[in-house]
């Protein structure tokens, strides 16, 4: 009788997980949403809840867009920058987070990361227009009108830029912050294995595929060519470039991303990759990376559980102190 | 759309449901193209150049009860190399609400085909597990593209314009 019970019960532990893991199944879906790609892969048991589970995560980035936009005049926060230079003003309880956790990145950054770029952006957006180099007066101008200590922001629920002229730019957060409202979403839904990819710049992995010990994710080098794999599970990861996107001006190339406090866009070519727990947070640090290389590894390594890869045109890539002992890098090519 | 993996996302029955998932009834209707509505599209689509190819348009009209909450077309674009197809649904207020990928055609936006890339490998048993593409689940970039989806979903906009918030169709 007794050996029937532990036959009975080697049985149960055999078939048990491999019964389980059979019936997961997955479902992928990319959406658009914020001006790029959302892709969602989901393991789920039943396939209608897991694509239901998209519709919501997606309806949520939709609202969000809504608030964080600055495309759309009647987003929040093109109120907020409307506003700039006339007083303190109500904003929604998700701007007001964000703009919080901005404000806080920007500090321990040294303002290297900083939001309120939005008047640096327009200049050079402008420049690429008409095909020449803003003027130092300009420049002066725009720099004038940038600086995180002039937004201010007053609890509850007030949000206020204190200099016109002012004007707030999500773009380099935004979507991390998604990122991370759709982890939420997904785990409080009980998914226990999911990878929420937004733009190929913010990626959200829970747990890991059937099987596997983690999502293996290639990152792409200045070049794109495929340069290293990282395995996550249950952590983010943003990736930033300053060649992804740029402005072509009397035939140079100049960076999306711009030195908050220089006034001028980064020229050379480098990726930064930033491994956290948060993918707000990981996208934000992203950028102080791009903007000084390696040089911004300490100011990285000052924040808990957040790891960071640098790499540069040439030269070996550059890992942050404790990268080694936390996470995986499997290198694919060489330079 | 570089990281998506070639396939089949959604069907032609699931796609409108997945643009709006508020809705609980599609009506189907397949615009015919023709020299008129390409003007028009082209028209309101201003410095965004697009192909215009297809000889027809299958759109849906998305309800909730008897309230119609949207329009939807689906649309084809080239990739980086090959077609994508997509649905792209617009709300009442004439604005995206969402776009959903139906069909993919290019294995990592062809990174993984890349001759330079594939160099590497010269030699190695293309079965050999320890490739490091086989099991990749996504690519981080910087460099993304997605003008693609972005010239398609005006072009779905510009569309869905002339016939439904402009044109006859209009129900």
């Amino acid at each position: 009788m007794k050996s029937t019970k532990i036959l009975l019960l080697l049985l149960l532990i055999a078939l048990g997980p491999e019964k389980s893991a059979a019936a997961l199944r997955e479902v992928r879906e990319v959406h658009y949403q914020m001006g790029t790609y959302l892709e969602f892969t989901l393991w789920h048991h039943e396939p209608e809840t897991a694509k239901r589970l998209i519709r919501d995560a997606v309806r949520e980035v939709h609202r969000l867009d809504e608030i964080f936009s600055n495309y759309d005049p009647d987003s929040a926060l093109s109120r907020l920058n409307q506003h700039a230079g006339a007083g303190a003003m109500r904003v929604p309880a998700e701007l007001f987070a964000l703009l919080s956790t901005a404000r806080e990145f920007s500090e321990k950054t040294g303002g290297i990361f900083d939001v309120t770029v939005g008047p640096l952006m327009e200049l050079w957006r402008k420049a690429e227009e008409e095909n020449r180099l803003p003027s130092g007066k300009h420049l002066a101008q725009a720099l004038a009108a940038v600086g995180y200590r002039n937004l201010m922001l007053y609890r509850p629920d007030e949000a206020e830029l204190t200099r016109g002229g002012m004007s707030v730019d999500l773009g380099g957060i935004g979507k991390g912050y998604a990122v991370d409202r759709v982890t939420d979403i997904m785990r409080a839904a009980g998914v226990m294995t999911a990878l929420i990819n937004f733009g190929g710049s913010s990626i959200s992995a829970i747990g890991a595929p059937p099987g596997k010990h983690g999502w293996k994710i290639a990152v792409q080098d200045t070049d794109e060519r495929l340069r290293g794999a990282i395995h996550l599970r249950d952590t983010a990861l943003s990736t930033s470039g300053s060649m992804g996107r740029w402005w072509t001006i009397d035939g140079k190339k100049y960076g999306h991303l711009i030195h908050p406090i220089g006034g001028t866009p980064i020229t050379e070519a480098r990726t930064a990759v930033v491994i956290t727990r948060s993918a707000t947070r990981a996208e934000a640090l992203t950028k102080p990376l791009v903007l000084l290389g390696k040089n911004a590894l300490p100011t990285i390594e000052t924040f808990s559980d957040t790891d960071a890869i640098v790499l540069a045109a040439s030269g070996e890539p550059a890992f942050s102190r404790q990268f080694r002992g936390r996470s995986s890098w499997k290198e694919i090519s060489k330079k | 759309m570089a990281s998506a993996q070639e396939g089949i996302f959604l069907k032609e029955e699931e796609a409108p449901k997945a643009v709006f998932p508020d809705a609980t009834s599609f009506l189907r209707k397949v615009i015919p193209s023709n020299d008129d509505l390409k003007d028009k599209i082209k028209q309101r689509m201003g410095k965004t150049l697009t192909s215009l190819w297809e000889d027809s348009y299958v759109t849906f009209v998305a309800k909730k009860g008897e309230t119609i909450l949207g329009y939807a077309a689906i649309i084809e674009e080239i990739g980086k190399h090959r077609p994508i197809t997509f649905i792209v649904g617009v709300g009442l207020d004439r604005k995206i609400r969402d776009a959903a990928l139906m069909v993919y055609r290019e294995a990592y936006g062809g990174e993984v085909r890349d001759r330079r890339f594939l160099q590497q490998y010269k030699g190695k048993d293309l079965k050999d597990p320890l490739l490091p593409y086989r099991d990749i689940q996504n690519i981080s970039s910087a460099t993304m593209s997605v003008e693609a989806i972005g010239r398609g979903s005006k072009k779905a906009l510009a569309l869905l314009e002339v016939v439904y918030f402009e044109g006859t169709e209009r129900k």
